[in-house]
């Protein structure tokens, strides 16, 4: 008969057995499961009350550029009220120049302006909006972009904040 | 023997339930509306209270 290794009598221990899971221990790794799911709906809450708390003080005017840096029909983008939010400044005529929001109102993708249709177009879902006034054209947004209040002093163009 | 798999089928069906509310408060958060993301937060917060209440249960009642 043979005889089993030296080994196995210093370690007794069957990997079998090392990698059994119980249904207790498995249940209890689904409440795990559970207990980030309400993490993760509860970060989305705090992210959402920071965001408030930032956008509590009140919007400064800021000077996004001049009116010789963009040809009609061109577009820029420029952080407004704070880094980190893309705005879209377009010129539209010769005096006409309107400014968006970049974050569709659908689900956040940036938005880019199509000169040839004189529209705003977002390519994650094909929204479009107008760029005369931002209003929704086509496509899944459900509201208007936010609009950005624009004053010319001479030949700099300012941005004074959202419009209601 | 049944009670611990009708404890598993009833976490996994909360946990099935959490993941629509993220879902839903995801896209809710991403569209700038804000206005389920507590809604969402409270419903996730009840079934993983759910789900704690159901291993407490099994495990004071030491059924397999």
């Amino acid at each position: 008969m043979e005889e089993s290794p030296a080994w196995k009598d210093d370690f007794p221990i069957s990997w079998v057995d090392d990698h059994y899971v119980t249904r207790r221990e498995f249940t209890k790794s689904l409440v795990l499961l559970s207990c980030a799911a309400f993490c993760a709906n509860g970060a989305l809450v705090a992210m959402d009350l920071l965001e408030k708390h930032d956008r509590a003080g009140a919007i400064k005017p800021l000077k996004i550029g001049r009116v010789q840096d963009l040809k009609i029909g061109e577009s820029r983008v420029f952080d407004y009220p704070a880094a980190g939010e893309p705005c879209l400044l377009v010129r539209l005529d010769e005096d006409r120049f309107a400014a968006f929001s970049q974050k569709c109102t659908h689900l956040g993708c940036p938005v880019l302006y199509r000169q040839e249709a004189r529209k705003l177009y977002c390519p994650c879902h094909e929204g479009y909006f107008n760029a005369e006034d931002g209003k929704v054209a086509a496509g899944p947004p459900p509201r208007p972009l936010p609009r950005v209040d624009l004053r010319r002093d001479g030949d700099e163009i300012w941005a004074m904040g959202f419009l209601k | 023997m049944a009670v611990i798999y009708a404890v598993m089928v009833s976490i996994l069906l909360l946990i099935l339930l959490q993941m629509l509310l993220l879902m839903v408060a995801l896209e809710d958060y991403l569209s700038g509306r804000h206005s389920l993301l507590g809604s969402a937060a409270l419903g996730s917060a009840l079934c993983f209270g759910g789900s704690c209440w159901l291993i407490r249960y099994v495990s004071s009642r030491r059924v397999f």
